[in-house]
Parts: C-alpha cells; structure tokens; sequence
C-alpha cells in the first residue's frame, strides 16, 4: 500500500503547484487550438478551394437549328461548371470562383488568397467550336462510312444502321457547315489551338492539389463537349448498334464516413496521440527531480519497492492525463472537429486516449529511470516522445515492416508501440465509424503494450535508482 | 569494565572513484547509544563513509556490520542528509507524517509521534504552512524531523547544523543530545566544526583525504597533543619559516616546533611569559613577523595539525 500514500503526495505535490498544473492543463488546450487552426484552413478537406479566373474569352458565333447563328461563350460555361461543382458526396461547392484581372489575381496569388488563377484564353470558344466540328465531321463520315460498307458486306452489325427520313438536312446545325449551299456540306475544321493557363505558388499546397483536380475537370469538360457533339449527329441517324464509348473509366469515391471532413479532422486523432507523447516528458522530469533533489535517497531508506514508486506516480499522472484527454477533446470539438458515430465513438476514443495517456505517462516513468537530472529527463523524454510520435503514424503513415500475423492481421514492426494502436483504434472510431468490435484488439494490445511498458519502467527503475550506487 | 557493544562495525572499508580514493580502508567500530563525530574538512570521504555505512553507496571493497534488533534492518537507520530534502509543496506535518507512513509507523502512534516532533522542533505553529514557506533554520529542523519520525535506533546526521545561525545550533546540539540521553539513540554526525565535534560526540574520528587518521574521545585528543600552550608565528616572508624554525627550535623552553602552511607552530609552558623572548630572538636573527597568535587550551584543531601537520580548512 506504499504507492498508495506515494499518489497520494504525487497528487498533493500536483495540485498545491498552481503553475505547473496551469500549464500542465493549458498544454493540451493550446496545443489542439494551434493544430486545430493549422489544419482547419481551405488548404484542403471539403472547404472550397478559392481560385481566381480571368476570362477573355471572346466568344464564336454557332449556327443554329432553322437558320441563323448566335454566339456562345464557352469560357463562361467553363466557369459555371466550376462553380457547380461540388466534394464528392457532399453539397459543398468544389470552388469559389472568384472573377479577377491579371494584376488582382497576381497579387491575390502572392497573398495566397487564391490556390491558381485560370486565364482563359480569347479564343478559347472558338477552339472549341473547331473541336465540336472536328467532331461532327468525323461522326457523320464515320456513321456514313459504316452504312456504306455495310451495305456492300452484308455486315450484320450494321443492320438497322439507316439515314433517318429528311437526311440529308439541307443544312448541319453545326458549327463550320456551309449554310448557304443548297448541298448539305460537312463543318469545315480549322485548326485553332487555345491554351488554358493554371498560373499558382509552386510552393503553395493548395496549388498542387489544385492543379491536379484542375487538369481533370478540363479534360472531363472537353469529354463532355465531344459527347454532345456525338449525341446531336446521331439524330440524324436510326438506332443502330451503339460502339463503345470507352473502354476505361475511373470513379473516385472517399472512405465510409470521411465524405465531409476537413484535413483536421483527418489529423485530430495523431494530434491527440503526439499531445498525449509529449505528456512523457512531465512524467520522466518530475520523477527525475526525485531523484536530483535526493527525496528519493530518503524513500531508498524505507521498505518502498520501484513497483510502489512507480505505480505510485502512475496515479497522479494518469488522472492529469485523463484531464489533458478530455481537455484536447473538448477544445478539438469546440474548434468545429467532426467526427462520425455518434457520441459512443467519442466515448470509446475517450477511452482509448486515456489508456494512449496512460501508455505515455509508463513511458515517462521508462525515461526518468535512465535520466540523471531533470534537465537531462526533459531533453531525453524529447528525443524520444517526438519521433515515437512519427513512428507510431501519428501523422503520416510508414513503410510496411510486417514482422508477421496476430488475430488474423499484419504485425508490424511499430505494432510493438502501444500509440500505434491508440492512433489505429481513434481512426477507425472517429474517421471511419468503426464500432468496439473493430478496435477491441487494438484496445488489448494498447493495454498489454502499457502494461509491458510500466513492467520494463519498474525493472530498470529499480535497477538503476534504486540499488545503492556503484 | 563493561565490554562495548557496537551496533556498526566497518571492516576496510574502501571506495574509489577511479584513480580518487575516497574512502581508504575505513575499520571503525560504532558503539551502541554514543554520539559519533566524523571531524575532517570537505572532502575528507565523511559524507562517503557514512552513504556505505547505511548501505546508501555500494562500497569498492570491505564491508559494514549493523547490529539491530531482530526485524529491525533497514527501519532501524535513519539518515538525515547534508542537503535539504523535503517535498517543498507539502506541509511541515505532512512531510513527516508522510514518511512514518513510508516507514510503516503503527497507525495510532504516527500522529502523536508527528506531533511529538513538531513541538520538540519549534515548527508547531507552522505545521499548516507549505515547506516552501519555511525559513531556512526551520527548513533544516523539518530535514531532521522527517528521520525522526520511524523513531529509529540509528541516527546518522550528516552536517546537521550546516547553514544554522549560533543560536538555532545551541539548540539544535541541546536536542540532538536529548536523543541519545532521553531515547538511547546511536548518533553518528558528520562535521567540519571543530565546536561541534568537540562539545556533541562522545568520540571524534578525524578524517582527511579519505583515511580515518585517529578515533578517540575530545579530551584524550586534546591531551594527545601535548602539554603546554600553542603559539603561532607568521613571517612576513613565508618563505624564511624553516630557517626561522631552526632558530626557535634550540630555544630553551619550547617543547614542539612544526612548520604548518608557512608559518611556525610551536608549543611551550607558560606561553604568554614566553612569546616575547621567541619573538626576540626570531627578529635578532633579522626575520621580520607579521603576527604572532597564542592559544592556551588545545583544540581539535591543534589535533588536525598535529596529525596532519596542516592546518585545518573547512
């Protein structure tokens, strides 16, 4: 019962010193607020992307069904579908178009008010109307062609292929065709090259993300042009067998319950597991004072075991950690973190950060037994709870060191860290919606590891500090 | 006469330090109920000495034999260190109360024995307040209370009245003899005050650079030395002292001459009917003094000196 009365002094010690619990409790609050704030920008997540577009886009006249031409501005059109984007099952917009001169988007760019500024081109309609030509052209000649061969070969495929009544019209409703010919003509194709420009800060995250969904939607807008080409000239056409449109295609679609969050909210749970690391540093520089001030030479003198002391410092830190726990919690939620399942899954994650807590504060008592002093057990705990914060994944994950299988799953190399686990089991709980059943292993191994963990804290403690010195 | 019991007995006992020896083959017997003075400037191999003896330090070599009471071992020693130790965010009171419960002390004796400690140490009134609050004298007052308080058989007290104003020494020693006369504890200080060692121990072991140099009673000590007054004669010119040792030596009534850190110590009868006539002759010889001091009753540093021909530096 010595640790008893040994947590029962820790706690004294840790709530009589005003100070250092202040900060002990303000640590976890300004810690989360600042990644929080770090994390929470419009650099990425489901908040719209602001970029900037300069549209010189001078427009082309198109011929239109029943004579005459109006012009078409497929500049705008490229802005609008920007604007009607929105995240993959979600209604927030993709963008937030902002319409800008040359001068205001470099400046806004410098400013990294905008992730790009697209320059639209002035002949940018009228490129496209070359393309919706080109297009035409070569589906009428190919639709031609086929009902030509056909009918020579006898090509079953081709049966059914026929001109619909009225073909040919006495005139195309396509850009390019000759509209004063009594002869139905086909679009005459120019070539006309327009060149978007995506101008960003190399340098910039959002510009790289950017860039990259940016060069998609212009490759999915000018698919879409070429389609609808397509779809008009085969009115003029019975149905026939229909070629395959592609052979290819890709659809991406975010995890189960991630649909909706912010970068932060992907982070939150390696934030928690790296505030929770640094909580090893108190741990091992209070304990190491003991040691430095020699209050620890007078307990040697009593009948106390390194387990009383240790678990007798378990205690009182363990409850700060609980308090730190719900701290980086509660300011994560208040900070507009979003989570999926419900106030069971932050309950279970509560639970899970206090046993990653717990894990930390073993791993300080480890720390203080191979420290000499207070100042050496803060630069040790240091050197060691920022890179097991980078090992365990906390942020990004590591390469693949599988050692083998347990419980049916890949044993890595880190699994032998017991945060590896706490941030396993707080992902899938918070990002993923996982349920106890998904984490229980994790939640065992996290607190086999800890108790391990205090095991080796007890051993070399008593090893090293409390056998009379050599 | 009654044979001795002796509650600690070191045998050679030795600790090095790489090439430092800083204790040097340390046999030494404690006797059961005495005070026990370690006398020896700072870095004599005191403090050492007694880490070993308690089982603090793990010694190079040799050995140490406490005799206690049966189921006593290790509860029996307490140590009162040099520097202050105590958790400065608890009180007075819950510091010793704290480690009675360390030290296992029945439940229903601990708090009157802790507030026993309190009133015999003058911090009563102060047993509410943060260790932090204390002055430094009542800082050093709970630092001892806080070994008191497993009433062990074995008290060590390691420069116990370190940074102490005279008059909170007084009654620091008053009370350090109370436990050895009222409780019949064993006392072993350490010490750099010649007073200390002198008017508190009932035996002074002298220490210095690591070896035990004698262990006796003050008054035999003392009586070691000699006979005679002590007269102490500094030159101008230091470096003249063993020319000028050789003039004082032949002269008639000087009983012991030694040269000590560049002065001349010499000791003769009736001192002070003396001094006139050493110094004359010195001067007759052309070496020029710059003081001359006399002392009339042997010191324990007279002891050190004699022992070590040095004087002694704490």
């Amino acid at each position: 019962m010595k640790f008893y009365h040994i947590a029962v002094k820790g706690l004294k010690e840790i709530f009589r010193d005003k100070k250092g619990l202040a900060l002990l409790l303000a640590f976890p609050a300004i810690f989360m607020l600042v990644f929080g704030f770090a994390f929470s920008g419009d650099e990425g997540g489901t908040n719209p992307y602001r970029i900037g577009v300069i549209n010189k886009d001078e427009g082309a006249a198109l011929s239109v069904p029943g004579g005459g031409e109006e012009i078409d501005n497929f500049g705008q059109k490229l802005i609008e579908t920007l604007q009607e984007l929105t995240f993959q099952g979600s209604d927030v917009p993709l963008f937030d178009v902002q319409l800008v001169d040359s001068e205001q988007g470099d400046k806004l760019l410098k400013e990294r008010d905008l992730a790009c500024v697209i320059s639209i081109p002035p002949n940018f309609s009228a490129s496209v109307n070359q393309l919706i030509g080109k297009t035409v052209r070569e589906e009428i000649t190919r639709r031609v062609g086929e009902i030509v061969v056909g009918a020579f070969t006898g090509d079953p495929s081709s049966e059914g292929l026929s001109f619909k009544e009225g073909f040919p019209p006495s005139q195309f409703e396509f850009p390019g065709a000759e509209k004063e010919s009594s002869r139905p003509q086909l679009p005459e194709v120019e070539e006309i090259r327009a060149t978007l420009t995506i101008k960003g800060d190399p340098g910039y995250v959002a510009y790289g993300q950017v860039r990259g969904i940016l060069d998609g939607i212009i490759q999915e807008f000018k698919t879409e042009i070429v389609s609808r080409a397509k779809e008009r000239t085969s009115s003029y056409f019975e149905d026939g067998p229909t070629l395959p449109a592609g052979f290819i295609e890709s659809n991406s679609e975010s995890i189960s319950g991630s649909q909706s969050f912010s970068i932060f909210d992907y982070q939150a749970p390696g934030i928690l597991v790296f505030a929770l690391l640094m909580g090893a540093i108190g741990v091992a520089s209070s304990l190491a004072r003991e040691v430095e001030e020699g209050t620890l030479e007078r307990l040697k003198l009593s009948r106390m075991s390194s387990f009383d002391l240790l678990f007798g410092t378990l205690i009182p830190w363990s409850i700060v950690a609980i308090a730190q726990v719900l701290i980086l919690f509660a300011v994560a939620i208040m900070i507009g973190f979003s989570w999926t399942g419900g106030l069971s899954s932050i309950l279970l994650a509560i639970v899970v950060a206090i046993f990653g807590g717990i894990a930390s504060v073993s791993l300080g008592l480890l720390i203080a037994a191979f420290a000499k002093s207070e100042k050496h057990a803060t630069n040790l705990g240091t050197l060691i709870a920022v890179p097991t914060s980078f090992i365990v994944g906390a942020f990004f994950p590591l390469p693949k060191v599988a050692l083998g299988k347990l419980f049916g799953s890949t044993f890595e190399v880190y699994d032998f860290l017991p945060w590896t686990h706490a941030a396993e089991a707080l992902r899938i709980l918070l990002t993923f919606g996982g349920g106890i059943g998904e984490v229980a292993i994790d939640i065992i191994l996290l607190v086999a590891l800890t108790a391990v963990l205090f095991s080796l804290g007890v051993f070399f403690f008593s090893r090293n500090r409390l056998s009379p010195i050599g | 006469m009654p044979v001795p019991s002796y509650v600690i007995e070191t045998n050679n006992l030795t600790k090095e330090y790489g090439d430092l020896l800083a204790v040097d083959g340390l046999d030494l017997q404690i006797e059961k109920g005495e005070i026990f003075g370690f006398l020896g400037p700072n870095g004599a191999g005191k403090t050492t000495a007694i880490r070993m003896m308690v089982g603090l330090l793990e010694p190079t070599s040799g050995g140490v034999k406490i005799e206690v009471k049966d189921g006593e071992e290790g509860e029996s020693v307490a140590v009162c260190p040099q520097k202050l130790v105590l958790w400065e965010e608890l009180t007075p009171y819950e510091n010793i109360h704290f480690m009675g419960k360390m030290h296992d002390v029945p439940r229903g004796s601990l708090d009157s024995r802790v507030d026993q400690i309190l009133i015999d140490l003058d911090l009563d009134e102060k047993r509410d307040n943060l260790a932090s609050e204390l002055s430094g004298g009542m800082q050093r007052r709970l630092n001892l209370g806080m070994s008191l308080v497993q009433d062990p058989s074995i008290l060590v007290l390691d420069e116990p009245s370190a940074g102490l104003d005279p008059q909170s020494r007084y009654s620091l020693w008053e009370y350090i003899r109370s436990l050895k006369e009222e409780e019949g504890k064993t006392i072993i200080l350490t010490t750099h005050l010649m007073e200390e060692a002198d008017r508190l121990s009932d035996r002074v072991g002298i220490m210095d650079r690591g070896k035990l140099l004698t262990v006796d009673r003050p008054k035999q000590l003392k009586k070691s030395v000699g006979e005679g007054d002590s007269i102490r004669i500094e030159l101008t010119d230091p470096g003249q002292s063993e020319a000028a040792l050789r003039v004082v030596s032949s002269l008639e009534g000087v009983l012991e001459t030694k040269d000590v850190d560049q002065g001349i110590n010499l000791r003769a009868l009736d001192a002070v009917g003396q001094v006139t006539k050493f110094t004359r002759a010195l001067e007759d010889k052309g070496f020029e003094i710059s003081d001359v001091a006399i002392s009339r009753t042997n010191t324990l540093e007279d002891v050190f000196i004699h022992l070590t021909g040095r004087e002694f530096r704490p």
